[in-house]
């Protein structure tokens, strides 16, 4: 479980200075698939780096299982990096000089997983394994960044506009996929979308406005990725 | 214009490196020319030997110094273009699209001839700074006529005006080169060397990969870390024997051309493949991966190219060293014989060890200061 408690954090210095996080709390359950939904400049993107460790809070807390992050020091914090968590992002941030295959066991090595050719099998892209990031559509290199992410095994996965840079047909194949891997094998997802469409996919959604949690709302009625409008 | 003076400021590698190759090439050129117009005033057979040795020493020098010191700026100044147009290749790609020819936007490289400019003309200077006491020393026994230092319009023409005019030409022939390509791929960021599918390799694990996968990246870079661990290696060892072959004035000038280009090229490798993997630094740190696992992959790649660079400059010093003593300066009165000097060759393993090892761990504990953020928010 991470709860999250009175988050605060500023950027900027002197009259530039402002609020980007500003006493954020709630607490998301194993295995849930959360969608944090605002506008650009909202807060959601902040939210989501301090959640994941990626930057630390102004004040508050941020607990995994009663772990503190602000406690942790820089090592300790690689480690629950390396055991728990992993990232997908809209530019897919890929290793341009390694292959499919070389970049699926960056995240693969770190959690000793041999068998990380079935996540290159699972994306489609068996055949392309030999194939560099340049040799790839967009949608082809996102689908790289998930096998990535999930041949590590992460308790928590986390994704930050994952289809803002995909068309609409590549976009809805890559969150189906996503969608169905959460499912069977459980973990956490807490995904950041300006897209109130794809919202519609996940267990809870959590509004934010103005670095401010406006609404938490249980999705009674999911749908799948080729359900909701895009 | 894409190219600024400004930019040029960046290249201060080769100003460093130009500045000691004419230092060192004006310094014995200019005393070679003073030293042949004395050549009708020498009346014994031992002033004639010397007098010889003194210009045959003035040719190996220049021609050995000047002509490897010249050969690396060329490499570096091949780095620079390549390393500023695969950086700002989007920019380029758009003056490209917009109608730009190669020519116009590669007339714009012609700018980094000016660090090569201010190289040589602080070179320049320096040496005359040097000259009276070099000359002086030269001549410490007496042997020759006294010789007056006198300045040469020529040397300033070869080793000021002709080496800026001829890094610009080669500055825009060479990014003309690099510029002809299709403008979608500058735009795209797309780099024409691709990484190699290697099946055999595919055993390795993620950071040894990673560790092939840089160095086959930037080759450059594998050069520059050896070259600067063959200027370290080769100017202490040849320095530690100057007192007794030339003098301490000799030996503190090799000794700090020496460590100035060693930790001159030393800091733009370490750097550049630093900046050129911070992307790669903050994902493998986003996914888990240590400041230790960070360093193996992006530095200890280079570790063998320092240390055989290393081994290359002991055995260069020795050769020279040895070729000057047994041949150039055979038929001198009381020069000292040369042998390999085994105790300074250990103590200068030592100290490259201690440096090369302290400078690659203090670089990979900075790799810890990489923000994560910047990622994220590009």
């Amino acid at each position: 479980m991470i709860e999250i408690n009175d988050l605060t954090k500023f950027y900027g210095k002197g009259e530039s200075r402002f609020k980007a996080l500003d006493g954020v709390s709630v607490s998301i359950n194993d295995g849930e698939f959360i969608v944090i939904l605002g506008a650009s400049g909202s807060g959601k993107s902040t939210f989501l780096n301090v959640i994941s460790g990626l930057e630390t809070a102004d004040g508050g807390t941020v607990a995994y299982d009663g772990q503190q992050l602000d406690k942790m020091s820089e090592k300790e914090l690689t480690k629950f990096r390396r055991e728990n968590t992993a990232y997908i992002f809209q530019q897919y941030y890929l290793l341009p000089h390694l292959n499919v295959e070389k970049n699926v066991r960056m995240g693969a090595d770190l959690n000793n997983n041999k068998d990380y050719l079935k996540f290159i099998e699972a994306v489609g892209l068996s055949e392309k394994r030999k194939k560099f990031p340049s040799e790839l559509s967009g949608g082809e290199q996102q689908r790289v960044a998930i096998a990535r992410a999930l041949a590590k095994n992460p308790k928590v996965l986390f994704l930050d506009e994952p289809t803002g840079a995909l068309d609409e047909t590549t976009g809805r194949l890559v969150l189906d996929y996503i969608i169905k891997l959460q499912k069977e094998q459980c973990f956490t997802m807490i995904m950041v979308t300006h897209n109130a469409n794809i919202a519609e996919t996940a267990d809870k959604i959590i509004r934010m406005n103005s670095g401010k949690i406006v609404s938490v709302t249980e999705n009674t009625n999911k749908k799948t990725a080729y359900e909701i409008g895009w | 214009m894409i190219v600024s003076i400004k930019d040029s400021v960046k290249l201060f590698g080769i100003s460093i490196m130009t500045c000691c190759a004419v230092t060192v090439c004006n310094l014995f050129l200019n005393y070679y020319i003073d030293l042949k117009s004395i050549a009708d005033l020498i009346d014994n057979q031992y002033a004639q030997a010397f007098y010889d040795a003194q210009i045959m020493t003035a040719k190996v020098v220049c021609a050995v110094s000047g002509g490897c010191l010249a050969a690396t700026t060329v490499v570096m100044l091949f780095f620079y273009i390549k390393h500023y147009i695969d950086s700002h290749s989007r920019q380029i790609g758009i003056l490209k699209a917009l109608g730009y020819s190669d020519f116009k936007i590669a007339k714009g490289f012609s700018v980094f001839g000016l660090s090569v400019l201010v190289g040589c003309l602080i070179g320049y200077l320096l040496s005359f700074l040097l000259m009276p006491q070099f000359y002086e020393l030269q001549n410490e026994d007496g042997y020759l006529p006294e010789l007056s230092v006198h300045q040469h319009w020529i040397l300033f023409v070869l080793l000021v005006v002709a080496p800026t005019l001829l890094f610009a030409l080669i500055a825009v022939c060479y990014s003309l080169l690099k510029l002809n390509q299709p403008c979608v791929n500058l735009l795209k960021g797309i780099v024409k060397s691709k990484g190699k599918n290697r099946n055999s390799k595919d055993k390795k694990n993620f950071v040894a990969e990673m560790r092939s996968s840089v160095l086959r990246s930037r080759k450059t870079l594998v050069f520059f870390i050896a070259f600067s661990s063959f200027c370290f290696s080769a100017m202490i060892q040849m320095s530690s024997s100057m007192d007794e072959l030339a003098s301490e004035m000799m030996g503190l000038m090799i000794l700090i051309i020496g460590i100035v280009l060693a930790f001159t090229t030393l800091y733009i490798a370490v750097t550049t493949v630093i900046r050129s993997n911070q992307k790669n630094i903050a994902m493998m740190r986003v996914f888990g991966y240590d400041s230790s696992d960070c360093k193996h992959s992006v530095l200890d790649g280079y570790r063998p190219a320092a240390y055989i660079g290393f081994v290359i400059g002991s055995v260069y010093q020795y050769l020279l060293l040895k070729i000057m003593v047994d041949i150039v300066f055979a038929g001198i009165e009381g020069v000292p014989n040369y042998e390999f000097d085994f105790p300074i060759f250990f103590i200068t393993l030592g100290i490259f060890i201690v440096v090369y090892e302290g400078i690659m761990f203090a670089y990979g504990r900075s790799m810890k200061q990489i923000p994560l953020k910047q990622i994220m928010s590009e």
